[in-house]
C-alpha cells in the first residue's frame, strides 16, 4: 500500500481511510474488478455520468451489480444527485434572500451611483 | 377558544383552508367561487425597477464574475423589462420575472463569447508544474478502490436537499467550493448543472469539445464532493 499523503486535504482535515473489511476486501479483489469494469472507481465515474445523460446496457449492468456488491459506494448516486440540487439552490436561493453573503467571488461594493444615474437615464429616454 | 368559529367568519373572514372547512358546504361552495379581487399590478416605473438593479447586478457578477460585463447585463435586463412592461402580469412577483430575464441574457452572454473549443489540457485541473491531473487520482488507489471513506462527513448530502439548503453554512461552502474549480471547467458546470443545459450546448457555450465535456463534467463534481468532504461541514 502507498502512503496515503492523497488524503491529507490542504485545509488540515483528514478523511480517514474506509473500513478495515473494505480494504482487506479490495486489497485481494480490486485488480479483478478492474478488469471486470466493477471497481468503485468505475462506479463513481457512472455515477457522474448517469446525470447527463442515460447509461448505455452494459453500464447499466455494470453499475447494478457494482451498486449489490459494494455497501460503501452504495449512497454515492444519491450524494452526486443531492449535490446537483444543492448547487442549484446555492445560486438562486440567495438571489432572493437579502441577507446572503457573496461567495469567493471578488468583493465588489455593488453597482456605483454613477452606473445606476446611466441606467436611469437610459430607462426614462425610452418611451 | 370559544366554540363559535364557524359563526366568526363575518367578523374575522380567513380564507384559510381549516375555517373552510368547518363551513357548511354550500356556504363553502359559495365562497369558494367568489371571484378574488387583486388589487391592480401597479404601474411598473423606472424607479421601481432600479431597486431591483442591486439584486440582479450581484447574481450577475456571481455568475460572471467580470464587474463591466455584469454592469452591461443589469442594463440590458432592465432594458429589455422596461420596454414588455406591459406584458408583465402580477402572477410572479416582480424580481421573480427579472429574474427570469436575467437567466436569458446570461446565457446569452456565454453564448456570444464565442468560446473556440481548446484542448482538455488548458480547461482541466492543473499541478503546481502546469501538468492535467485528474482528481479522482486522488480518491482511487491504482486498482480503483477508495483511499478515503465516501461516507465520511456527508450527513448532509444523504438528508433531502430541501432540508440540507436551510443549512446557510452548507450553501456558503457549497459557493467557495465551486469558486475554487478551474474557471473553464465551473463554466461548463454552473451552465450545465445551475442552468440545466443539455451537454453539448453548455460543451458549446463553454468552448469545450463535446467529447471531453462528459469526462471533464465528473470531474467537477467528484472534485466538488471530495471539497465539501475535506471540510468536514457539520450543519
Amino acid at each position: 500500500m502507498k502512503p496515503q499523503t492523497h488524503s491529507q486535504s490542504t485545509n488540515g482535515n483528514s478523511v480517514p481511510s474506509p473500513g478495515l473489511f473494505y480494504r482487506l476486501t479490495q486489497g485481494i479483489m480490486s485488480p479483478i474488478l478492474k478488469l471486470c469494469g466493477l471497481s468503485c472507481r468505475q462506479f463513481a465515474e457512472l455515477a457522474g455520468v448517469r446525470l447527463d445523460r442515460p447509461l448505455k446496457w452494459l453500464e447499466t449492468l455494470r453499475f447494478r451489480m457494482h451498486r449489490i456488491m459494494c455497501g460503501v459506494c452504495r449512497p454515492l448516486p444519491k450524494q452526486l444527485e443531492n449535490l446537483q440540487k444543492l448547487t442549484r439552490c446555492a445560486c438562486e436561493n440567495d438571489f432572493h434572500n437579502e441577507d446572503a453573503k457573496p461567495g469567493d467571488v471578488e468583493a465588489s461594493d455593488g453597482l456605483s451611483a454613477e452606473a445606476k444615474q446611466k441606467m436611469r437615464a437610459l430607462l426614462e429616454k425610452e418611451p | 377558544m370559544p366554540l363559535t368559529g364557524e359563526f366568526d367568519f363575518f367578523k374575522n373572514p380567513d380564507f384559510g383552508e381549516k375555517k373552510l372547512l368547518r363551513l357548511p358546504l354550500f356556504f363553502r361552495l359559495i365562497v369558494e367561487r367568489m371571484p378574488l379581487k387583486v388589487a391592480p399590478m401597479s404601474e411598473i416605473t423606472a424607479e421601481i425597477l432600479m431597486q431591483e438593479s442591486e439584486k440582479l447586478y450581484a447574481y450577475a457578477l456571481k455568475r460572471i464574475g467580470k464587474h463591466h460585463h455584469a454592469q452591461d447585463l443589469v442594463q440590458e435586463c432592465l432594458l429589455v423589462a422596461w420596454r414588455k412592461r406591459d406584458s408583465f402580469d402580477g402572477r410572479s412577483t416582480l424580481s421573480t420575472w427579472l429574474f427570469g430575464i436575467m437567466k436569458f441574457k446570461i446565457l446569452d452572454h456565454h453564448r456570444l463569447a464565442k468560446r473556440t473549443p481548446t484542448e482538455s489540457a488548458a480547461s482541466g485541473f492543473l499541478n503546481a508544474d502546469g501538468v492535467e491531473i485528474d482528481p479522482l487520482d486522488n480518491l482511487f488507489t491504482s486498482s480503483g478502490a477508495w483511499r478515503v471513506d465516501p461516507n465520511y462527513g456527508m450527513e448532509f448530502l444523504n438528508e433531502s436537499p430541501d432540508d440540507s439548503a436551510q443549512h446557510s453554512d452548507v450553501m456558503d461552502w457549497v459557493r467557495r467550493c465551486m469558486g475554487r474549480l478551474p474557471e473553464r471547467l465551473r463554466l461548463l458546470f454552473q451552465l450545465r448543472d445551475i442552468d440545466e443545459l443539455p451537454v453539448p450546448e453548455a460543451a458549446a457555450a463553454a468552448g469545450v469539445t463535446a467529447g471531453s465535456a462528459a469526462v471533464m463534467l465528473t470531474r467537477a463534481r467528484h472534485q466538488l464532493r471530495s471539497c465539501l468532504q475535506q471540510n468536514n461541514i457539520k450543519p
